[in-house]
């Protein structure tokens, strides 16, 4: 079928990233990258039956989101597709220290290694933000669930580009006043904050990773 | 040739979307939900597994100086912009054009295949789609169904899909490129269980 309709030129030359698992696409979705409709984050990582690992950060398999029916736990399997839906209020321990809210969905997929011992890949996608949708940088109570601390960055009106220095701007601003993290309500003292990319670790920071 | 729907179907057998969801894409869980079209947010998704040995579902994209076929062993994710017509062989027998990109991911791993066709993401897509049909020698279109839902249901577009292809199918004129003469095969829909048995052996084949 369709034969004399083909392109004769190789794939390479017609379309750059056709297949984003390619060595020389891959790093291009390493910190996440807006493509088309969707933002896409890619990573090399360990995927086994019971945990995510990731080089730098250690088990990141424990992802918390807090929906109308109280606070939920799950731990990511290879070959199960979650979704976040937007507005859902997540957090991945050891991975980013705050909640985060985004007015999209986000998609989660661990995929093992062609062989148990091969690195598998670790896909995040969601929707490209659009016009009044953001994204929200929180801290809940770790004890209460008292609202303490927010930030909000215009995504849609500002662009993704400039999403990974708000995030860092509302981990430091957080972080830098102790009293942004004792709850208001039943006074517990939380552990500060930290960014998503632990290449910019305070001391501190990298404290409070180990710790959430 | 073209007409316009605004499809209501019913939500039948379909999943509602639901606000913590797991698709299962492999082991024994997934056979519930391999093979059918379930609306998450604002995704559609699609999942199942195959024997490695059988015939690779590719994709193939319709573009301004061809067709590209997107395939190759092993793992891919290959995004298929909003716009593009596309054709996913032994899927679906028809070229789609959404305003919705679509994501192909293949997973090829211990004697098994595993699709997924994710759809969507942004907010306000998935609501308008064309389903076409090319003569496969000279490339001429030959017939084309829109299918517009505000409401987004994957359901009301399967069932758009079906009858955009039954209706092409019953008509051979349709089927017959005005430029050249050529006779289109048989088109088949994105549900296997609902193929007559030319539609089956269609699917065997493009």
């Amino acid at each position: 079928m369709f034969t004399n309709l083909y392109v004769k030129q190789p794939l390479d030359k017609i379309a750059d990233d056709w297949d984003f698992f390619h060595e020389k696409a891959i790093g291009h979705f390493s910190t996440f990258k807006p493509w088309g409709q969707n933002i896409y984050g890619i990573r090399r990582r360990t995927i086994s039956t019971g945990e995510v690992i990731d080089p730098r950060k250690g088990s990141i398999s424990r992802h918390f989101e807090i929906t109308p029916d109280g606070l939920v736990e799950w731990t990511h399997q290879p070959m199960k597709l979650h979704v976040t839906l937007g507005g859902t209020p997540h957090r991945v321990a050891h991975n980013f220290g705050y909640w985060h809210i985004n007015d999209v969905d986000e998609l989660y997929l661990p995929l093992p290694g062609p062989t148990a011992e091969a690195l598998g890949y670790f896909l995040v996608i969601m929707g490209c933000p659009t016009g009044e949708e953001s994204d929200r940088f929180v801290w809940y109570c770790q004890n209460c669930f008292t609202l303490m601390f927010e930030r909000q960055y215009e995504t849609g009106r500002l662009g993704f580009a400039g999403f990974w220095r708000a995030e860092r701007e509302a981990v430091r601003a957080y972080n830098q006043d102790a009293a942004h993290q004792l709850c208001p309500e039943c006074g517990h003292a939380n552990p500060r904050g930290y960014c998503w990319n632990s290449s910019v670790d305070t001391e501190a920071e990298r404290e409070a990773r180990k710790l959430w | 040739m073209v007409a316009v729907t605004e499809a209501s179907a019913p939500a039948g057998q379909f999943a509602a979307p639901a606000a913590h969801f797991d698709l299962f894409l492999a082991g024994a869980e997934a056979a519930a939900q391999q093979g059918r079209l379930f609306a998450f947010g604002e995704y559609w998704l699609w999942g199942a597994s195959r024997a490695a040995a059988q015939p690779r579902l590719e994709v193939i994209e319709q573009r301004p100086d061809g067709l590209v076929r997107f395939s190759q062993p092993g793992y891919m994710l290959h995004v298929v912009k909003a716009g593009v017509p596309y054709h996913v062989a032994h899927l679906f027998g028809f070229w789609l054009a959404s305003d919705a990109d679509g994501l192909w991911l293949q997973v090829e791993r211990s004697g098994e295949t595993t699709y997924t066709w994710i759809i969507g993401g942004q907010s306000g897509v998935r609501r308008a789609h064309s389903f076409r049909w090319i003569c496969p020698a000279c490339g001429a279109l030959l017939a084309e169904r829109q299918h517009a839902d505000r409401a987004a249901r994957p359901e009301r577009f399967v069932l758009a899909q079906f009858e955009a292809v039954r209706a092409f199918n019953q008509d051979v004129t349709m089927r017959t490129c005005r430029a050249c003469g050529h006779q289109h095969p048989t088109a088949y829909g994105l549900v296997p269980e609902q193929d007559s048995p030319d539609e089956a052996s269609a699917r065997a084949i493009w």
